[in-house]
């Protein structure tokens, strides 16, 4: 099929299979890398992105269900995001293939909740890390909601 | 691990292993190579051009410099610094980053010692050469945690030499004296009249200084970055999205595969609709590979649906009739043989107790995050390869043998690795690769679906472990006998005999600082002829749990606190003591649990490092909840302090994830386990609080990239057992 779509503010155009995950439309088709491919069933989130701010797993996502949402990549995320920041700053990636899912994950939740608990960071990160990064994955968290309250 | 490591590599074309010292400096001209520019542009995998500088150690003559500023076509170079017209410097880190942190270290020691600015250093994977080999290893591969224990020395010499280098350039265009210039903050300053100069200024008349044969270390005390926890070179493009991965590399005209291989190992196909899979848009090519087959396409998904298609069907192979229960009950009869001695001491017969138990451990998949996967571009007179793999020798060996090029005709492209863990000293990918982009005649990309790469790792092999101990009145050892029966991993990566055995078998078991009296060990080999490899902390990851779990169950036996009883053990000056005193501090030892805490501790001596580890744990709904772990670790010296204790945490949730819910089953040959939902990983929600301490130590550097495995499977057993009154002695861990 042919598939216009709107990625991180950007218009493309490309030709392919409608049963196509929207993860290797990205990556294959448009060499969007950042999106990573980690198991191909929707279960260790490696493969996040948003439409239209909500997360969805690219991998198990056919470009079919697309209905003109605003895809955002890691591509598309500002790099004075206090996400991004509190990224850097506290060193968080290891190996870092994941990193890009968790990251989209996190900016979801700071969208959707201005403070919050353990419980809300735990619901909303359950993307996988073998590397093991998920203490400094919370603290990245609770940085960047500090981040986005002082620039507030 | 390390002596049959240099038996490997001294069987291999690479060059030789000599000690690396200060006073054996080779230096020799590099010519750089010339494939494609354009090609590399597209992988972001380019370098610049400028100048190189470099030479190999040990022992040597003559200096080289390249200079290759006006030269397009000057990548791959081979050297250690790099240096464009602008007078951006670029250092090559030997290593393979995984997330471990080592291409960070490495830098820190090089920048440190040169003089150069750390934070405006380019840091660059460089390609396949001898020159890069692993100096504990003898060739070019990263594991057993050695990065920082085998360049801690070679690369400050690199890096003094280097910089005498410059310095003597520059005085003599200053036409002064080099003991009046030192490097400060990547400028050479004359200190008596405080004129400056950039490296690029001096770099061109630099080749033709005679590189100093004793180049003067810098003292601890002029160190800049080692010992501070500076941020991580990596991490900007890990946040960004940019960061290439092996499966991100993009080449002109590329092809991407994805495979089938025999379920039963060493299979082979039998049939297949070669027509279905090829009626699929986009599929390009059916080949087979070893073992398997491959459908080659535009792109993955059209690839996967081409597979879907292919409906390959296998028969035979090594593994056939194997089931989880026949397996576990060969390593139990296992324990019947007598199997290779590697201590032997007489019997006690005067003792008071005695007591005999057998642990167990299961085979374990690594599930890097990223799938196996690498990409090659096969022409007639190259053979040029990508890949996320910390084995380069092995990748350029096995290159040319498929290739039918001669070593110098490889070339091997270091990514970022999404997770090695142990799983990329293996190079089945990069085969693969180098095949299909023979068979199609373009450059192919291979990329393995999860479940593919679950059912096609190199396990880390199951074990069973026998004690029988004798004790005096007081419960303290006065003879311990060890059996252990488990598959050789060395035997794997070296294609060794079906006999063999390795040390990485038993190690850990009767190498500890304990003062045991009276050890004996005994190391059985059952060769499954299920592929076997080293996962995180290899032999020391179900050693440290059978050793550490008999400790712990003898000290309970005893009546005796497992800190107190393991110092009973101990030379109150060894370094494990030491660990133990401060990690009994940390946790609040001696303070009770709450009632529903129960707490266990381990102590594992591994990779050059001591390692201790309190667990403290409840159940929740019949479920085990780990709640805190705390953990010391002495590694000697530290380059950088927050990347040992990440490693260390890193280590205990790898750690966690095995003993709480690691196990691969096998059916009919068959591994069962497929994707993250049936072999699945901890989450954030199930990881504890992590606390580490780093013991202070001049020491010589140890490792800290696995060391923090070994201890938290028997603390945590030993925590649950608090809890429930039962001794666990499997792996993984049910209540």
């Amino acid at each position: 099929m042919k598939l216009s779509l709107v990625v991180n503010n950007k218009k493309y155009s490309v030709e392919a299979d409608s049963d196509t995950p929207l993860l290797w439309v990205l990556r294959d088709h448009l060499q969007l890398n950042g999106t990573k491919f980690g198991c191909g069933e929707g279960l260790c989130g490696a493969c996040t992105i948003l439409l239209d701010g909500n997360p969805i797993r690219s991998c198990s996502f056919p470009i079919s269900s697309l209905k003109d949402q605003a895809i955002t990549t890691i591509e598309g995320v500002d790099p004075n995001h206090p996400v991004v920041q509190a990224w850097t700053k506290l060193d968080v990636p290891q190996c870092g293939y994941c990193q890009s899912g968790q990251i989209l994950s996190a900016v979801v939740l700071l969208d959707k909740t201005s403070n919050p608990t353990d419980e809300d960071v735990q619901s909303a990160m359950k993307n996988l890390c073998r590397c093991g990064t998920y203490p400094e994955i919370k603290k990245a968290v609770e940085l960047s909601t500090e981040l986005k309250r002082k620039e507030a | 691990m390390q002596d049959l490591m240099k038996k490997i590599s001294s069987q291999s074309s690479q060059e030789s292993s000599v000690a690396h010292t200060s006073k054996n400096v080779q230096v020799e001209v590099i010519e750089p190579e010339n494939p494609s520019r354009r090609a590399l542009l597209k992988a972001g995998l380019l370098g610049m051009g400028g100048l190189v500088l470099g030479f190999s150690l040990p022992s040597a003559q003559k200096a080289y410099a390249k200079t290759d500023a006006s030269s397009s076509n000057s990548y791959p170079v081979k050297g250690w610094l790099q240096l464009d017209e602008s007078g951006q410097l670029a250092m090559f880190i030997p290593v393979s980053e995984m997330g471990q942190g080592s291409q960070t270290a490495i830098t820190m020691i090089f920048a440190d010692e040169l003089g150069a600015d750390y934070q405006k250093v380019v840091v660059k994977s460089p390609i396949n050469d001898p020159l890069y080999n692993n100096p504990m290893f003898g060739m070019q591969l990263t594991g057993g945690s050695t990065a920082v224990r085998a360049w801690w020395e070679p690369m400050r010499v690199i890096a003094a030499t280097l910089r005498e280098m410059l310095v003597k350039s520059a005085a003599k265009q200053w036409q002064v004296s080099a003991k009046e210039c030192e490097i400060k903050e990547g400028m050479i300053l004359h200190k008596p009249t405080q004129r400056q100069i950039a490296f690029q200024h001096v770099i061109d008349t630099a080749k033709w200084v005679q590189p100093p044969k004793n180049p003067t270390l810098k003292k601890a005390s002029e160190y800049r970055y080692i010992g501070k926890s500076m941020p991580r070179v990596d991490t900007p493009s890990k946040v960004n999205g940019t960061a290439v991965f092996g499966i991100d590399v993009q080449l002109p005209d590329m092809l991407i595969a994805t495979v089938a291989q025999s379920p039963v190992f060493g299979g082979q196909v039998d049939s297949y609709d070669e027509q279905a899979a090829k009626s699929v848009k986009g599929v390009k090519g059916i080949v087979k590979i070893p073992h398997g087959i491959a459908v080659v396409a535009d792109s993955y998904w059209q690839a996967k649906k081409g597979l879907e298609k292919l409906k390959p069907t296998f028969k035979g192979g090594d593994t056939v009739g194997l089931n989880t229960d026949n397996i576990e009950k060969r390593l139990h009869d296992g324990l019947n043989k007598s199997g290779e001695s590697v201590k032997s001491a007489q019997a006690v017969t005067d003792f008071e107790h005695k007591y005999e138990a057998v642990y167990s451990a299961p085979y374990l998949a690594h599930t890097t995050m990223e799938p196996m996967n690498a990409t090659a571009h096969v022409t007639d007179s190259h053979c040029e390869v990508w890949a996320p793999t910390q084995n380069q020798a092995q990748s350029a060996k096995v290159a040319a043998e498929l290739s039918l090029h001669q070593p110098e005709q490889v070339t091997i492209h270091t990514t970022y690795l999404g997770g090695g863990f142990g799983r990329r000293a293996f190079v089945d990918y990069v085969a693969q690769a180098v095949t299909l982009s023979m068979e199609m005649e373009r450059p192919v990309k291979v990329i393995w679906s999860r479940p593919e790469d679950i059912q096609h790792d190199f396990y880390r092999p199951a074990a069973v472990c026998k004690f029988d101990v004798k004790t005096d009145a007081k419960g303290l050892p006065l003879e311990w006998q060890t059996k252990v029966v488990s598959d050789s991993t060395m035997a794997e990566f070296t294609n060794g005999s079906d006999t063999m055995i390795d040390g990485a078998m038993s190690e850990g078991l009767a190498d500890q600082e304990y003062q045991l009296p009276n050890v004996s060990l005994s190391v059985v080999r059952e060769d499954m002829k299920i592929p076997v490899g080293f996962w995180r902390s290899v032999g020391h990851s179900y050693t440290g749990f059978f050793l550490e779990g008999m400790l712990n169950d003898l000290a309970q036996k005893a009546g005796y606190d497992p800190f107190d009883y393991r110092r009973a053990l101990l030379k109150p000056d060894s370094r494990t003591a030491g660990v133990l005193n401060q990690l009994e501090k940390l946790s609040g030892w001696k303070s009770k649990p709450a009632d529903n805490v129960g707490r266990g501790m381990a102590v594992v001596e591994s990779f050059g490092s001591f390692a201790g580890e309190v667990v403290e744990a409840r159940l929740e709904n019949g479920q085990i909840k780990v709640d805190k772990v705390y953990s010391v670790i002495d590694c000697g010296m530290v380059v950088n302090p927050e990347i040992v204790k990440r490693q260390m945490s890193s280590g205990i949730i790898y750690g966690l994830t095995a003993a709480l819910k690691g196990k691969i089953h096998f059916e009919q040959g068959r591994v069962q386990e497929t994707n993250f939902d049936d072999y699945p990983a901890l989450t954030m929600a199930e990881t504890p609080e992590i606390i580490v301490e780093i013991v202070k130590s001049e020491k010589g550097p140890g490792g800290y990239g696995e060391p923090g495995v070994p201890p938290v499977a028997p603390a945590l057993a030993a925590a649950v057992s608090q809890l429930t009154d039962k001794i666990y002695r499997d792996l993984p861990l049910k209540v």
